[in-house]
């Protein structure tokens, strides 16, 4: 059973260009468009890896990567924050939250590849 | 303390008495001491001057008015001498008639008289005598008055003439005989004035006047040395004893005494009493003194003291006359004069003392006045001094210098007045002044409130914008981000997707430019916000110790791709060890990256970048000590007017003016930013053809060790290899 990576943020653009690079390595992937449908998803789906947009209506993503963190259902999972907001006190709160990987928009969806596959391992596929 | 003005008076009065009294009071005892003597001598003098006066007046009255008219007489007694000098003559008897009743006229206009006329020959034989009261001749007899060995002491009388001469006169003419007479008159008034020829005075019995007897030589006319023979008359005469004589004594006790000094009777004494008595008898005490050891002292006064008998102590001055053998005494008690005299003394201290008082009276009365001028002046000073300077002026009608001094004070107190009202009215005016200032004060702090309370809400609506401006690049920027992010992600997955695949070059060339230019933007976007964060004073700085030479090298790190795209060599010059400066580590990769970056850009291929690094001189106000790196390369440089305008933003500028590759415009201007928030600087200098050289200025930091111990933990931009 290959690993799951669940992506949520608010901009389907975004969503479809993180979902084709998690796809092309190799890996499950699993959407939320707002925080809410995140955390039931991450309950529902088990994933491996969260990546987690922080600017969202409802609730934001630092939230929700707390939430995560504190339940014991949710606790492993992996947490990625992939913002626009790239201060240093952004990067500090989301640490705080217990994120395990802060990164900032535009990204490179090369690095973005070689991160994934540093935090889940290659399964091997392509 | 108050100070009593009429204490003036009592020292003004004090030193009046003590110097106007003690004077007299040391006078008066000198006085009574010496006045004893004063008296003695007073009284002495006094005694003296009788005794001179006397004597002078009985002289004159014995030489004189006699003399003259028993001269007088000479003419007849020479024409008897020498018609007929025979005794018992006729003629003799007719000539002294004829001479009687002359001389009776001659005489009784004087109040005087001749008693006796006695006629002698030159051997003083008397030839005749004529009796007045009677109006008998009586021939030839002695006369118990006439002395004649007294004559012999006469003038003339010694003249050699042994006896009797023949009368020459029967062979003279009468004229030229009378002419003679005449002659010889005047030579016989010589003879008179030279010689002795009173005889004697017989004091006065009863108030019968005194007899002067007087023996007269008588000379022969035609021959002067030849004398005739003698006249001796005896004359009664007021005029030697005038009444009056009484009046010379000299105080109550003090008597007069005319002495004959050779029978030693009194012959006038104030006392009718004594005369014609021996003083002897009368006063032997007296008399004693008017004898003094050495007669003939015509001159001098002779004073003797009489100390015993009844009279007490006394004074005699004894006299001797000059024209008769008399002496005049005159005494004095001296004891009624000093009586007299502490007497006078007595009454001239008691009127000093009656003056003094009257002066002292006075002296009060003026010192009244000068009090009462002194306590107006004192009541005008303390009027003054109590703050009354518009009071009445002072008084003082005295004339004299209280009056200037009151005159000074009114002048004064007008000056003080006048200069009081001046400062009051210059008060009034500095506190209206005030007012209108303190008006104007608050007029001007309300308009300056309202201005303040306008600046703050201006300020306020700055801070506003400020923050609606940083939120709204914040928005901006994030929402720039997500599209941009789209394009990024899907442009570089389609380049690399494309991989293999038969696709046009220029195409793939094109799908590069896409990714290279959303990463521009990317960077863009991101200089943006930083730039506006720190100049609104929201970019947080994390100021450490920070190894320079691991800042430099990560800077390079992250430009190795352009190096060696460049095939550029990186030249280092560093200090010896690792310099420490004192700042925020991420931003000064920054900056080093921006000056690395921009040398990359200049230079040409495969030349040389140098970085080097020095120690800056001290700072002049003791500030840190600085270190300065440099980045130099090999470019076209900087046109002289570009080197400051490079720091602008947006203001690209390369050696020939074209837009440089890849670059935001913001680098350089957020690196001068970042070096001034550190306290240094950063400027380019440049040589247009030779390159250009960037410096940057740091501070470095004051305990180095700290530094490299707080940089154990990595910078977030090394555990973050691909962030920018």
């Amino acid at each position: 059973m290959s690993k799951r990576v669940l992506i949520c943020d608010d901009e389907p653009y975004i969503v479809e260009s993180v979902s084709y690079v998690v796809r092309k390595a190799g890996f499950e992937v699993v959407t939320a468009e707002d925080g809410e449908e995140a955390l039931a998803a991450a309950r529902r789906e088990k994933p491996d890896l969260v990546f987690l947009d922080i600017m969202m209506p409802g609730l934001a993503g630092d939230e929700v990567c707390r939430r995560l963190k504190s339940d014991p259902a949710t606790q492993g999972t992996h947490v990625v924050i992939l913002t626009a907001r790239g201060q240093e006190e952004d990067e500090r709160r989301a640490m705080e939250m217990g994120a395990d990987e802060f990164m900032t928009k535009p990204f490179s969806p090369r690095k973005l590849r070689a991160r994934i596959l540093q935090l889940l391992g290659d399964p091997g596929g392509t | 303390m108050k100070i009593r003005p009429r204490s003036i008076r009592a020292k003004l009065l004090l030193v009046f008495l003590g110097a106007s009294t003690l004077p007299i009071a040391v006078l008066g005892f000198i006085f009574y001491r010496s006045s004893t003597r004063a008296v003695d001598e007073m009284v002495g003098n006094r005694a003296a001057g009788i005794a001179r006066a006397v004597r002078a007046e009985l002289d004159q009255r014995l030489s004189l008015r006699i003399e003259d008219r028993l001269l007088v007489a000479n003419e007849p007694v020479q024409l008897f001498l020498a018609r007929g000098r025979r005794p018992g003559g006729g003629v003799a008897a007719g000539a002294l008639d004829t001479l009687g009743r002359y001389l009776d006229q001659l005489f009784e206009q004087y109040d005087e008289y001749y008693e006796e006329l006695i006629l002698a020959d030159p051997g003083a034989a008397p030839l005749v005598r004529y009796e007045r009261s009677s109006g008998a001749v009586v021939p030839g007899e002695a006369h118990p008055r006439f002395d004649p060995g007294r004559l012999t002491t006469g003038p003339g009388a010694g003249s050699g003439e042994g006896g009797p001469s023949p009368p020459h006169h029967a062979a003279s003419p009468l004229v030229p005989e009378f002419r003679e007479i005449e002659r010889n008159l005047l030579q016989s008034a010589r003879d008179l004035a030279a010689g002795e020829h009173i005889l004697r005075i017989d004091p006065p019995e009863g108030n019968r006047a005194p007899t002067v007897s007087i023996l007269l030589p008588v000379q022969a006319s035609g021959d002067p040395g030849r004398r005739l023979g003698y006249l001796l008359a005896r004359v009664r005469s007021r005029y030697l004893w005038p009444d009056d004589w009484a009046n010379r004594r000299f105080g109550e006790r003090g008597h007069l005494v005319i002495l004959d000094r050779e029978s030693g009777k009194v012959l006038y004494h104030t006392r009718p009493d004594w005369i014609g008595r021996a003083l002897s008898q009368v006063d032997p005490d007296l008399s004693r003194a008017a004898s003094p050891a050495a007669p003939g002292r015509v001159d001098d006064v002779a004073r003797a003291w009489i100390t015993g008998g009844a009279e007490g102590r006394r004074v005699a001055a004894v006299l001797e006359s000059s024209r008769a053998p008399w002496a005049i005494v005159a005494t004095a008690v001296p004891g009624e004069f000093a009586i007299e005299a502490r007497q006078a003394a007595l009454f001239n201290l008691l009127v000093a003392g009656g003056a003094i008082l009257a002066a002292a009276v006075l002296l009060l009365f003026a010192t009244g006045r000068l009090s009462r001028s002194i306590v107006t002046l004192t009541a005008g000073a303390r009027r003054i001094a109590g703050g009354d300077y518009g009071g009445p002026a002072i008084r003082a009608e005295t004339h004299d210098e209280i009056q200037a001094l009151a005159e000074a004070f009114n002048v004064m107190s007008e000056s003080v007045r006048r200069n009081i009202a001046m400062r009051e009215e210059a008060a009034a005016e500095l506190d209206a002044l005030n007012r209108s200032l303190e008006g104007r004060v608050r007029e001007r702090t309300r308009e300056l409130e309202g201005l303040n309370a306008a600046l703050n809400l201006a300020n306020e609506q700055l801070k506003e914008l400020d923050r609606l401006k940083s939120r709204f690049l914040a928005t901006v920027s994030h929402e720039f981000k997500t599209p941009l992010t789209s394009i990024k992600a899907f442009a570089e997955i389609l380049h690399d997707e494309l991989e293999g695949l038969p696709v046009p070059d220029e195409l793939r060339r094109f799908l590069g430019i896409i990714d290279a230019e959303s990463d521009r933007l990317g960077r863009l976007i991101k200089n943006v916000l930083d730039l506006s964060r720190i100049e609104s004073g929201r970019m947080v700085w994390r100021m450490a110790d920070v190894p320079l030479c691991r800042t430099i090298e990560a800077a390079l790190d992250g430009l190795l791709p352009a190096l060696r795209e460049k095939r550029l060599r990186v030249e280092r010059d560093m200090l010896p060890g690792d310099v420490v400066v004192h700042g925020d580590a991420d931003r000064l990769q920054e900056v080093f990256t921006n000056v690395l970056d921009n040398a990359v850009q200049a230079s040409p291929e495969g030349q040389c970048i140098v970085i080097g690094c020095r120690e800056e001189a001290a700072a002049k106000n003791g500030g840190p000590a600085m270190v300065r790196v440099f980045v130099r390369d090999r470019g076209h440089g900087i046109a002289p007017d570009d080197l400051e305008r490079i720091f602008d933003r947006f203001h690209q500028v390369t050696a020939q003016g074209r837009r440089r590759k890849g670059g935001t415009g913001l680098g350089l201007a957020i690196s001068r930013e970042i070096a001034e928030v550190h306290g240094g600087r950063i400027w380019a200098e440049s040589e247009p053809g030779s390159g250009s050289t960037f410096h940057i200025t740091l501070p470095r930091a004051t305990r180095p060790d700290a530094g490299i111990a707080s940089f154990a933990e990595p910078p977030a931009s090394v555990r973050e290899p691909w962030r920018g």
